[in-house]
């Protein structure tokens, strides 16, 4: 049995874990068995992908006054552990 | 015959150009010229290529048929690829009128290149702006994606993201965004014409049809300030006054109204900032420092009672 991990990255439209998605990436250490589409976000919102179980691993901290106009700011980090030749051991 | 630069674009196109960062001109360029162009690209192709990659800069075709090589940057538009389909391209009086509406008259050649995307091209791009350093005045180069012949859906059409192109990022830092809500494809019939600020975000894509996948894209500099340089027939119409206010009383029909085009991928607080930073970039283009949209700029410009 071996552990792989995929990584979910949701951008939201502010920092509110309830808040729209505005961009998503996608990273896959698994066998590909259960990746995700990427023609459309994949969870409205963070919590979505909580509820999906995605398991958070970092938010955004405060918004200082001169991060206004370039990155997007409001990002979430997930992580869902598979257990290759059987069923996940974290998450759904 | 050489064509003139009279200007073509409306201040409700370069309104829009401000709000969303492009402008989309479909099949301007004739079907024939376009035919001319794609049996000229792949020989342009290879000497860009051969000049990357170390070597002669000098286009096989263009040297054998003793016409002027590429431009070198800093060559007046007008003197680029002479006798050139390329060249007619560049010429063509709609291609001008655009270019000089945006960026003045005879703007300087930056560079351009050939993509090209074979069929089956696997690998997508990272999504950037071009470049590593640019202005953080509000001065722009324009870009030309120039595409000659029709690309369907799923076929190597460039990816964009409208309304990027006022955020300040680092070229690299945007490639984490493998997918932005909003971000479009390029689709569209032979002869389009996209015109990008050049801050706009955007990324070849994957070919998996079965056809090739040509663009040419040239960067242009402004010899002049960017000021009133469109048609400006109906500027008084449009441009508002200061207290144009969507919380307040606001107009539909005016610049304030198009700058307030809301993208997909935004939310309240980025769509305010970006607004912000349309607002003085046409502060610029107007020549009127006192413009605003909601109010943003007149209350920091206000002098407070003390």
């Amino acid at each position: 049995m071996t552990e792989r991990q995929q990584i979910l990255q949701l951008w939201l439209k502010v920092a509110a874990l309830d808040a729209a998605v505005a961009a998503w990436a996608f990273y896959d250490g698994t066998d590909g068995a259960r990746a995700l589409p990427d023609s459309d976000p994949p969870y409205p919102n963070g919590v979505a992908a909580l509820q999906d179980g995605w398991m958070l691993l970092q938010v955004p901290g405060p918004i200082g006054p001169d991060a206004t106009n370039g990155e997007l700011t409001a990002e979430y980090v997930f992580e869902r552990r598979v257990t290759l030749g059987g069923s996940s051991s974290s998450g759904s | 015959m050489v064509s003139s630069w009279e200007p073509t674009l409306t201040t409700a196109q370069v309104a829009e150009f401000v709000a969303n960062g492009m402008l989309r001109f479909d099949e301007l360029v004739p079907a024939e010229l376009n035919e001319r162009v794609l049996a000229e690209l792949p020989a342009m192709r290879d000497s860009k290529y051969a000049a990357f990659f170390g070597g002669a800069a000098t286009s096989s075709t263009e040297a054998e048929e003793g016409k002027a090589g590429p431009p070198e940057t800093g060559t007046p538009m007008s003197e680029c690829h002479r006798g050139t389909a390329i060249g007619d391209v560049l010429d063509m009086p709609e291609v001008r009128g655009i270019v000089a509406s945006l960026v003045g008259p005879d703007p300087l050649f930056d560079h351009d290149f050939v993509h090209h995307l074979p069929a089956g091209y696997g690998d997508r791009q990272h999504l950037h702006p071009d470049a590593i350093v640019d202005t953080a005045d509000p001065t722009f180069d324009i870009q030309l994606f120039y595409f000659p012949h029709e690309v369907a859906p799923r076929s190597g059409g460039t990816r964009f993201v409208p309304g990027t192109h006022l955020r300040r990022v680092p070229s690299s830092s945007t490639a984490r965004y493998q997918n932005v809500v909003g971000e479009q494809r390029f689709v569209g019939a032979a002869g389009t014409i996209l015109v990008f600020h050049h801050g706009l975000w955007h990324a070849g894509d994957d070919n998996p049809s079965g056809d090739d996948r040509w663009m040419y894209k040239i960067r242009l500099n402004p010899t002049v300030p960017q000021v009133r340089l469109w048609d400006t027939t109906d500027f008084d119409t449009l441009h508002n006054d200061p207290s144009d206010h969507v919380f307040a009383v606001s107009r539909n029909d005016s610049v304030a109204a198009i700058l307030r085009t809301r993208q997909p991928w935004q939310g309240e607080e980025m769509f305010r900032y970006d607004l912000v930073e349309r607002t003085k970039l046409w502060r610029y283009l107007s020549d009127d420092p006192s413009f605003d949209a909601d109010h943003y700029l007149t209350r920091l410009d206000r002098p407070r009672a003390r």
